[in-house]
């Protein structure tokens, strides 16, 4: 999501970029006649090791804001995350019955044995498996399961239009039973949005 | 020399025993109606008054659900059928494996 958010505010900075320039043009402070023309045009100086010196101001201060999205961008890239792309839409009667989460499978594994010398030499590449599980209600599957092979940074795309959950015989709701109030210091995220426990630090 | 021998494997076995104990998931349970005998498909969760709420899991077919990595506690264990809660109540869960039913009409 941060990702997305610096591509959209990119955006806006390049839409403004561009609408301004228009806009000093047409109002005069800028005039491309006489750009380059002129010695005093920008210059820049970076370290005393760059010098960049251009006879078109409005060209450069552009060029500079350019570089600064580029960057906004190229370090807001996610390195090691994982994305998991949902595609598709999954075909159920009511989707209000519908809770899923996304679970790292712990008996995947990959075993060793060390050298003779108490070392391991060997490079390891263990695989990180995750399952994802979709659960309706009083639909079957109950639940959906797919497991999936991840890399770091990679995107993995599920396609969720194959995905479908029919109704069992008995699909109504099961008679509520005792419900315990919650204490009211007691503020628990709905179980949709549950990502856990988060112990105190 | 045979009764130290003897008294070893009583406490191996009793140790083991021990171990295996704790192995078990720290609280489980089943879901069950009275109407329609155990319920699958329900989403069951934990809510702890501090660490907030665990990672759902949803119930088996034969009504089976259960939690691990749960720290010592008092929980409050949630039935859901989608959106909809069918079910809350209070557990005190001190370590090991601890069976909590659910019961429903």
């Amino acid at each position: 999501m941060p990702f997305n958010i610096a591509i959209y505010a990119s955006l806006v900075c390049a839409f403004v970029m561009i609408g301004g320039g228009m806009i000093l043009l047409a109002k005069g402070v800028i005039q491309l006649s006489s750009a380059g023309k002129s010695d005093e045009g920008l210059t820049i100086e970076v370290l005393d090791k760059f010098k960049i010196k251009t006879g078109y101001p409005a060209l450069g201060l552009f060029i500079i804001g350019l570089c600064c999205v580029v960057l906004a961008i190229y370090f807001s890239k996610p390195g090691d995350a994982v994305s998991l792309v949902f595609e598709g839409k999954l075909k159920i009667d009511d989707p209000n019955v519908v809770t899923g989460k996304v679970v790292p499978v712990a008996d995947v594994g990959r075993a060793f044995t060390l050298d003779t010398d108490g070392g391991l030499g060997t490079p390891m590449h263990p695989d990180l498996v995750v399952e994802v599980q979709i659960n309706a209600a009083g639909y079957v599957p109950e639940p959906w399961r797919k497991q999936l092979t991840i890399e770091k940074g990679q995107t993995v795309r599920i396609d969720l239009s194959n995905v479908k959950f029919t109704k069992k015989p008995q699909s109504t709701s099961p008679p509520k039973g005792e419900i315990v109030p919650l204490p009211a210091n007691v503020n628990a995220p709905p179980v949709q949005e549950a990502t856990g426990f988060k112990p105190p630090s | 020399m045979n009764s130290r021998v003897f008294v070893l494997v009583i406490v191996a076995v009793i140790a083991c025993g021990g171990m295996r104990a704790q192995t078990g998931p720290p609280i489980y349970g089943q879901v069950i109606s009275q109407s329609r005998g155990p319920v699958g498909g329900l989403t069951v969760s934990l809510v702890h008054p501090t660490f907030g709420r665990s990672t759902p899991v949803f119930s088996q077919a034969n009504g089976a659900y259960f939690f691990s990595n749960v720290p010592p506690g008092q929980y409050y264990v949630e039935a859901y059928w989608g959106n909809t809660l069918l079910y809350r109540g209070v557990v005190n869960y001190i370590g090991g494996s601890l069976a909590v039913n659910i019961p429903l009409p």
